[in-house]
């Protein structure tokens, strides 16, 4: 037994089943493991065999938070398959899809689960005593991402919406201007609220990263670029396993994520800030000035301000779509099924979701991979605490606890889609 | 209860709450299938299982109630009434295989004043929470007893 233990046998406010052990010997930390319990749900191995039209509607169910991302990735992984290219409208619309699960995901995890961390409450329904105006207006915006995922979707959670090629329909131009006066005010009041987390107490910590995120030279990225990094990787989407692996380590039922030199690397808001800060538009740039967070960010518990600074974009984003929009009468690019592989990535409010099929001449899938952002993060979640624990001994054994599960946050991990696709192998037996 | 429901029924709400493939916690989704399929005119929504979103369902009616497997340790098949406003319900406690989100979203409704003014849980007591659709014998017995007492005198045309 070490002479100090961290010890969290269930952590909440995050997504799934998973605890947390730090051990401490001697003033350093001589094990961290992040036990992810949650069972495997073997979507790679059931999705075998069925049509690829199926897939953007099942891989979505692996999460009720971010299964817009999971269809994205899906139907961008069929369409380089089939060769189809998007109509630029049809490209907008998936941005704007984007941008409601951005704002969901977001102002969830920044207000409700993450900020009671930095203000000392065990859950956002204790500080919702102090700080309701905060409260309603984090239920506010979160309630008009909802609705724009469903305007464009179909519905706010699993969108039914969504097929290879496009859309089932356009969404109607009413359905969607309906939305701006709630947009506008909700990017108002994320401005606003960027004031109350200015002000909270951001622990100390800075370490060196690589970040790993979609880039496109020309926007923020959601669907669309190549995968790069800090450190000089520049790939297409389809190189992606020839760079990365992914490895079963005895205490978790999610694969770890690695480089192929066996680096570890982040993905998620800190990486495509740092990564694309260039491409947000001046009137994002000058808030992140505005509040101190500027490239490279490389303390993770800035997360929250990111999150944020993503928010107001997606809501801003959304506005300047829907002011352009005018429904177009095609919906979807059709094509000729043909036998290949697809790869799609694409950017998850936690980081990027890479998918991976083969199908074959009837259409059928024959082989799937899944590499979700919270796999991916895993190893660098261990090793922050790996770090920053020493710095912190003089926590008492509470703060300690508050502080660690405060630094797992900082990913927003999700847990159920972490262990949404472990070891084919296994099922096959 | 029933008076309340049919006076102001269109701030009424009933929600149903529950897992439909884990056995007995599909209660509450069969409960709104059953008056969905007599054309009850009352409105019912599946309840959703975030504490956020339930908040959000919940607004702007009146008089809610919602229908859950409410695990009690009483014999299955066993009726709860629960008034969410008087009655405090313990966080963390997980209630069914849904988790807490219901007493999560009581807590947090209450602090920030988002309360219907009335809001009852209508709970059935299961037998079996394992993987599986069938609702057991003592629970499916509890739904119509529950049915009827939802409905009382309110006109409800049983589709043939």
């Amino acid at each position: 037994m070490p002479e100090r233990r961290v010890s969290v046998d269930y952590m909440a406010r995050v997504e799934g089943e998973t605890s947390l052990t730090v051990d401490i010997d001697d003033g350093q930390v001589t094990d961290v493991k992040l036990s992810i319990f949650e069972p495997p749900r073997f979507f790679e191995a059931f999705l075998q065999g069925r049509e690829y039209t199926e897939v953007p509607d099942i891989t979505a169910r692996i999460c009720g938070i971010c299964p817009v991302a999971y269809q994205m990735s899906s139907v961008h992984a069929m369409e380089q398959i089939l060769d189809i290219s998007l109509t630029p409208e049809i490209r907008e619309m998936r941005r704007l899809l984007y941008c409601g699960e951005w704002i969901e995901s977001h102002v969830l995890h920044a207000f409700m689960l993450h900020a009671p961390d930095f203000l000392g409450y065990p859950s956002a329904i204790e500080m919702a005593a102090d700080h309701r105006d905060l409260v309603e207006l984090v239920l506010r915006v979160k309630k008009t991402g909802n609705e724009l995922v469903t305007a464009v979707g179909g519905r706010e959670i699993h969108p039914i919406n969504v097929r290879v090629g496009g859309f089932y329909s356009m969404p109607k131009s009413e359905s969607l201007k309906a939305l701006l006066p709630a947009l506008k005010q909700g990017a108002a009041e994320m401005r606003a609220a960027l004031d109350v987390l200015s002000g909270l107490d951001i622990p100390e910590f800075e370490r060196e990263y690589q970040f790993i995120s979609l880039h496109h030279p020309d926007e923020y990225p959601f669907n669309e670029g190549r995968i790069i990094s800090n450190k000089g990787l520049d790939i297409e989407v389809a190189q992606f396993p020839d760079h990365f692996q992914e490895f079963h380590v005895e205490h978790s039922n999610a694969l770890h994520g690695r480089m192929r030199d066996n680096s570890i690397y982040k993905v998620g808001p800190l990486a495509r800030f740092n990564n694309s800060f260039e491409q947000l538009p001046d009137s994002i740039k000058q808030l992140a000035a505005k509040y101190g967070v500027e490239p490279p960010v490389l303390n993770p518990f800035k997360s929250i301000i990111i999150r944020v600074l993503e928010t107001v974009y997606a809501l801003e984003e959304a506005i300047r779509i829907i002011d352009g929009y005018k429904r177009s009468k095609i919906s979807f690019v059709d094509a000729e099924i043909k036998a290949g592989v697809g790869h799609g990535c694409t950017e998850a409010p936690r980081g990027i979701l890479y998918h991976r099929y083969e199908i074959d001449d009837a259409g059928l899938v024959t082989s799937a991979t899944i590499v979700p952002p919270t796999a991916q993060n895993q190893p660098m979640i261990e090793d922050d605490l790996r770090l920053m624990v020493p710095g912190m001994l003089d926590l008492n054994d509470e703060e300690l606890d508050i502080r660690c599960e405060q630094a797992v946050r900082n990913y927003d991990p999700c847990i159920s889609c972490a262990t949404h696709f472990l070891d084919v192998t296994i099922n096959r037996k | 209860m029933n008076s309340s429901i049919t006076s102001i029924q269109s701030r009424s709400l009933i929600l149903g709450i529950g897992n439909s493939f884990r056995c007995d916690d599909g209660i509450g989704l069969r409960v709104i299938d059953e008056l969905r399929a007599c054309s009850a005119p009352i409105k019912t929504l599946y309840g959703a299982n975030d504490p956020l979103a339930l908040l959000a369902q919940w607004d702007g009616h009146a008089s809610v109630v919602i229908v859950d497997a409410v695990v009690a340790g009483s014999p299955p098949g066993t009726l709860h009434r629960i008034d969410l406003i008087a009655e405090d319900v313990p966080r963390g406690i997980r209630s069914s295989t849904h988790g807490a989100a219901l007493a999560d979203a009581v807590a947090l409704a209450k602090a920030i004043d988002r309360l219907p003014s009335e809001l009852m849980l209508l709970g059935i007591e299961p037998e079996e929470t394992g993987s599986g659709e069938s609702i057991s014998a003592a629970c499916t017995e509890a739904i119509e007893q529950l049915l009827e007492e939802l409905l009382g005198d309110v006109k409800c045309t049983k589709v043939p």
